[in-house]
């Protein structure tokens, strides 16, 4: 058994112009519990992961599912589901933007919701990378995970 | 102490995996804001692409890509949309279909039936490539509605939330 131990992974010529290298360190995580509510005010959904850099040039690509999100009851303006992909307390993006959004107060299914999205923390401090989300109305009830199905997060440092 | 490896091929001691690759030697990310209305059930340029030259024609090629959208249903009905890859001219990753296409994303609705709204981002599955060249290749997404039934604006907002990405990443083989 032969084992490499290095921070960073170059081709042997050097990055092409807006280019990173190899990656260096995979974590990830399963989230499967079941949650659900009205959740007026933006909140953790309990879906998070941590990664320490190895290099503060280095990047973190985090690719993240969403299973079975759904909107019940409630119908108009501000009712759906939305989240966010945050570093610690800093918003990187904004994804499932309206899941759910109907003029009635039917179910509405949305099924899986993905991003993926490529970070500069600039650190080789421990962050940490969560979900939040939020039905703005506060009408109706959202949902994931909603039928004992299993969300993920995988984050890898890629060299920069 | 930091070090740095610079290599242009990683593979396991015990040689690559089947139908896998070995490590990741570079990787290339693209985006675009530039918004596009696609209405059609022929697939048509979402907008995203990106291009990369592989090191060896033994290498493999993982598209991830992120799309931002906003869909709506023109009817009445459930609505659905899928997303393919293309690598040049050719397809390589088409999205399960019936008889009217694909149904990846959109929304079944239980209820009674008004306009419904799918807005979010979507991440259709992570494809791994065997281009088998060492020139250039450019790799691009396009879209096509399940039914008449929808408009599907691809990078709807404006700024980065209206901002979708495309990652490629060098794999050894």
């Amino acid at each position: 058994m032969s084992e490499l131990r290095t921070n960073k992974i170059y081709p042997r010529d050097g990055l092409p112009a807006g280019a990173s290298g190899g990656i260096i360190q995979i974590v990830n995580t399963t989230f499967g519990t079941s949650i659900s509510g009205t959740v007026a005010s933006r909140a953790d959904t309990g879906l998070s992961l941590s990664i320490t850099p190895t290099s503060s040039s280095n990047k973190i690509l985090a690719l993240v599912d969403l299973s079975d999100v759904a909107k019940y009851g409630g119908s108009g303006t501000g009712s759906y589901a939305r989240f966010w992909l945050m570093r610690d307390s800093t918003d990187l993006i904004r994804f499932g933007g309206q899941i759910g959004y109907s003029g009635d107060t039917s179910t509405n299914s949305g099924s899986t919701v993905s991003t993926n999205y490529l970070d500069s923390p600039a650190t080789t401090s421990a962050v940490t990378y969560k979900v939040q989300w939020q039905n703005p109305a506060g009408a109706g009830t959202i949902e994931m995970n909603a039928s004992g199905t299993v969300s993920t997060m995988t984050l890898m440092e890629v060299s920069g | 102490m930091a070090s740095e490896l610079r290599v242009d091929r990683i593979i396991p001691v015990n040689g690559v995996p089947t139908g896998g690759g070995g490590g990741i030697v570079q990787v290339v990310q693209a985006s675009t804001n530039t918004q596009v209305n696609i209405n059609t059930q022929t697939y048509t340029d979402t907008g995203l692409s990106a291009t990369i030259t592989p090191r060896f024609a033994s290498s493999k090629i993982l598209v991830i890509t992120n799309h931002q959208i906003y869909a709506a249903s023109t009817g009445d009905n459930d609505f659905y949309f899928g997303i393919r890859y293309l690598r040049d001219s050719t397809t390589i990753f088409t999205p399960t279909a019936d008889s009217n296409g694909p149904f990846d994303y959109g929304m079944q609705a239980y209820g009674v039936s008004t306009t419904r709204v799918w807005y979010s981002r979507c991440s259709p599955p992570e494809f791994l490539d065997s281009p088998n060249t060492t020139s250039a290749v450019t790799y691009k997404t396009q879209a096509r509605t399940y039914l008449n039934n929808a408009n599907v604006y691809f990078q709807y907002d404006t700024g980065t939330d209206g901002t979708s990405y495309i990652t490629l990443m060098e794999v050894s083989g």
